[in-house]
């Protein structure tokens, strides 16, 4: 449902988000066990950061921390129906979009963020990576 | 995150840059396949920022783009139209490429697909 709000409402969804339990409830989410429960707060972490930054200023922190501990992919053999990979696609989205909200606040993180990806790239397990990169070099 | 901290981002700009740039490639690909106008904003949006912020680290580490010049240049003739300032930057980035090669620039610039080049040659003068 606060999916449904923001994608729709955009900026608008403040007013409704802010009078509900919006954090008891992704917080209760992202503490799931279940990956495929914690992959839709990831990504709509970032959307409220994007259209209702005023409710999670306060909680940055909180957030960059559930975010790198769901930045992380598995060996397909662990993961063959890639929940680990799109729960992580759906953390790092949201990481840029909290960038883009916070610069000030957020770029403290950055540094670990940007390491990690680089990590999960390097995998090989990440299937849109695979690709062989051949090097021109000079 | 290189919009914010592109100090953080430019060390890392060696181990990313080709799948950034491959990456981007297949997103538009996908894009244009499916005919699917309703991401256009967003990949052009996506684009846009992207590009920028990867201005900004290469600026601080311009090193770190020359194992994977040539991903970084099909990117470029591939994103289609850029902001003035972008393009002015990514032109120059070439230019100044081109001119650090030096006597390199014709074997490594051949190397690179017959398509490319000649998109290079079109869109960039090179």
């Amino acid at each position: 449902m606060f999916t449904s709000f923001i994608k729709v409402l955009k900026d608008q969804a403040e007013r409704y988000m802010s009078a509900s339990d919006f954090k008891l409830l992704f917080d209760g989410c992202l503490e799931d066990q279940e990956i495929v429960v914690r992959q839709f707060v990831l990504s709509l972490v970032g959307e409220v950061a994007k259209y209702c930054p005023k409710l999670v200023f306060e909680h940055i922190e909180h957030y960059a921390q559930n975010l790198m501990l769901n930045m992380t992919v598995l060996n397909p053999d662990e993961d063959p129906e890639s929940n680990c990979e799109m729960a992580c696609n759906n953390a790092t989205f949201s990481v840029g979009e909290f960038a883009i909200a916070f610069p000030n606040e957020f770029s403290p993180y950055v540094p670990d963020f940007a390491t990690r990806i680089c990590d999960i790239m390097e995998s090989g397990y990440v299937v849109k990576f695979q690709t062989k990169l051949s090097h021109y070099n000079l | 995150m290189s919009l914010i901290k592109a100090d953080s981002v430019a060390p890392l700009l060696d181990r990313f840059l080709g799948y950034f740039c491959v990456s981007l490639k297949k997103l538009r690909l996908t894009v244009e396949k499916q005919q699917a106008f309703r991401y256009l904003q967003s990949f052009k949006s996506l684009v846009l920022k992207s590009s920028r912020g990867l201005f900004f680290a290469i600026a601080k580490n311009p090193n770190g783009i020359v194992n994977n010049f040539m991903y970084l240049c099909e990117a470029l003739v591939n994103l289609g139209n850029l902001d003035a300032d972008l393009q002015d930057l990514a032109t120059k980035l070439i230019v100044n490429f081109k001119a650090i090669a030096g006597d390199f620039w014709s074997n490594y610039f051949n190397s690179f697909p017959p398509e490319l080049q000649q998109q290079m040659r079109q869109k960039y003068g090179v």
